[in-house]
């Protein structure tokens, strides 16, 4: 009854590779009274961020902090029973949440302390899967025919593989992981065989023999030099055939023009990478015991990004597949879940 | 838990300062509360007292105007019985004095004594006896003296004397 007199702050904290987005709710008798969101600098949480954060605790005790899990060795496998998971439960250093009693979330327990661990100041209250987001976000859709569903962010791809609401196969691929050495790949032990085989073959990225069956990316990636090469070229020119100094507003238009396609050759390079795992996943799905004889038709992204013409085009071109891409805000999407959590208590 | 991996950490709602002023308060209230309901049982119990209180004072009351009227009831026998005593010592005294009025020679053989007349029976030797010695005493105390006489064997006379008082409270009656 006393909930009734408090508001409820919803906090999203969405961990990228060096920086810190958060995003807070204020909402009262399921009115929204307030939206912030502030963008925090470093990989690390800092002061600030603990202070943002601690400016709204203080308002309510009834806040919730959600992180959208950023950890690399996390996934969803289908079925619960064989691992005799009812609806929650820890084994082989995993923690796994069986989902309609058909398949499951599971994450590194490792990896969910360190995380808790690591917002300890402020306190974690729930730890969400990027397939949790898929789930929602295509609520509307993963109950149809078999498609693949992706959720693209930043630094991580996620892919399911959903037929009539049941998950076939997923595969969750974190983009920033550095090339793992031998005694890194032996430090997170996961007792699912398959996946750690996946998660192994992730660390060492992508292998010349998956590479082999693309022999026409060879000149994207020329191209993706090339645009480089022509770039500082085309800098190089202005600098030698003008005669004037330029102005430090032209230097700046230059340097902003030069920003602008920095980041378009970023997202280039994502979304050729994005195409490229996507097309492994595909190809492994195929390969393996789940596919049955299914062929994917339709691809949905969920770009949380903002990249995603590009890709699109790829997978259109490439492996004529349909693709429909939607917009999606991670934070708001954490948000619903951690609403919905918070109304499961 | 539906999606996420870790359950949310407890949500007290209340802080350990406000805890402390809650109870605080509840206490307080609570104490008025119980002073408010212990004043008005008392209010509620006095009230009762006062009725069956009042109940008591009318039924005393009562008890003491019968105990009046048993009182005057008693004071009006007392002052009877005084009046029949005195009556009887004055009756008492005039029977004495009528024995003492009655000569030797004369006899009495019966007498009615009333609150205003005295008839009296008897037997005298003559007539002038009992004129003389009894009907001149008689007529002195009473205001009407009748006496009829009526001869016997031995020569005696019976005789029957009635003597009446009048009641001077009584208008003469103007002939």
């Amino acid at each position: 009854m006393l909930k009734r007199f408090y508001q409820k702050i919803f906090i999203a904290i969405l961990r990228e590779e060096d920086a810190h987005e958060v995003t807070v709710i204020g909402i009262k008798n399921k009115e929204l009274l307030y939206k912030e969101h502030k963008r925090f600098d470093g990989g690390d949480p800092s002061n600030p961020f603990f202070a943002y954060i601690q400016k709204f605790i203080e308002l309510s005790p009834l806040h919730y902090i959600a992180l959208l899990n950023p950890e690399p060795n996390q996934g969803a496998m289908e079925g619960c029973t064989l691992h005799d998971i009812d609806e929650e439960g820890e084994g082989g250093g995993a923690k796994m949440l069986c989902r309609n009693k058909k398949w499951m979330l599971y994450a590194s327990l490792r990896e969910l302390e360190n995380s808790q661990k690591r917002y300890r100041r402020v306190g974690l209250d729930f730890i969400f899967s990027p397939f949790s987001v898929i789930e929602h976000f295509f609520s509307d859709k993963i109950g149809g025919d078999f498609a693949l569903y992706a959720l693209a962010q930043k630094d991580a791809l996620s892919l399911a593989f959903f037929d009539k609401g049941r998950l076939e196969y997923a595969h969750h691929f974190s983009m920033s992981l550095p090339v793992a050495t031998e005694e890194d790949a032996n430090t997170v032990s996961f007792s699912f065989d398959s996946i750690h085989e996946d998660e192994e073959e992730e660390r060492g990225g992508i292998r010349l023999d998956d590479i082999e069956s693309l022999d026409d990316l060879d000149i994207i990636d020329d191209l993706d030099d090339l645009s480089d090469i022509a770039d500082l070229d085309a800098l190089e020119e202005i600098a030698e055939f003008s005669e004037d100094t330029p102005t430090f507003e032209e230097q700046r238009g230059r340097d902003s023009h030069g920003k602008e396609l920095k980041e378009q050759m970023d997202r280039f390079n994502d979304d050729y990478r994005q195409f490229e795992l996507i097309q492994k996943t595909l190809s492994r799905f195929y390969g393996g015991e789940h596919c049955r004889g299914r062929f994917v038709e339709t691809v949905y992204i969920a770009d949380a990004y903002g990249s995603g013409s590009d890709l699109k085009r790829y997978l259109e071109e490439e492996l004529f597949l349909n693709v429909i891409i939607r917009k999606l805000d991670l934070a708001d999407e954490v948000l619903a879940l951690s609403q919905i959590e918070e109304e499961a208590l | 838990m539906k999606h996420s991996f870790i359950t949310p950490q407890p949500k007290p709602l209340i802080s350990t300062e406000l805890r402390m002023v809650l109870f605080f308060f509840t206490v307080t209230i609570a104490m008025l509360i119980g002073a408010y309901l212990f004043l008005f049982y008392k209010t509620y119990d006095f009230m009762a007292e006062r009725v069956t209180i009042a109940q008591k004072t009318e039924a005393l009351e009562h008890a003491t105007h019968k105990i009046e009227e048993q009182i005057l009831y008693i004071d009006a026998e007392a002052k009877l019985a005084e009046e029949i005593t005195t009556n009887n010592t004055v009756m008492k005294e005039s029977i004495r004095n009528l024995f003492d009025l009655v000569p030797d020679s004369v006899t009495l053989t019966r007498a009615e004594l009333d609150e205003k007349s005295l008839i009296l029976y008897g037997m005298t030797p003559n007539k002038d006896t009992y004129e003389y010695m009894l009907h001149a005493p008689l007529r002195s105390i009473f205001h009407r003296t009748y006496t009829s006489f009526y001869p016997i064997e031995n020569g005696w006379y019976r005789f029957v004397s009635s003597n009446y008082l009048d009641d001077e409270n009584e208008p003469e009656v103007i002939e």
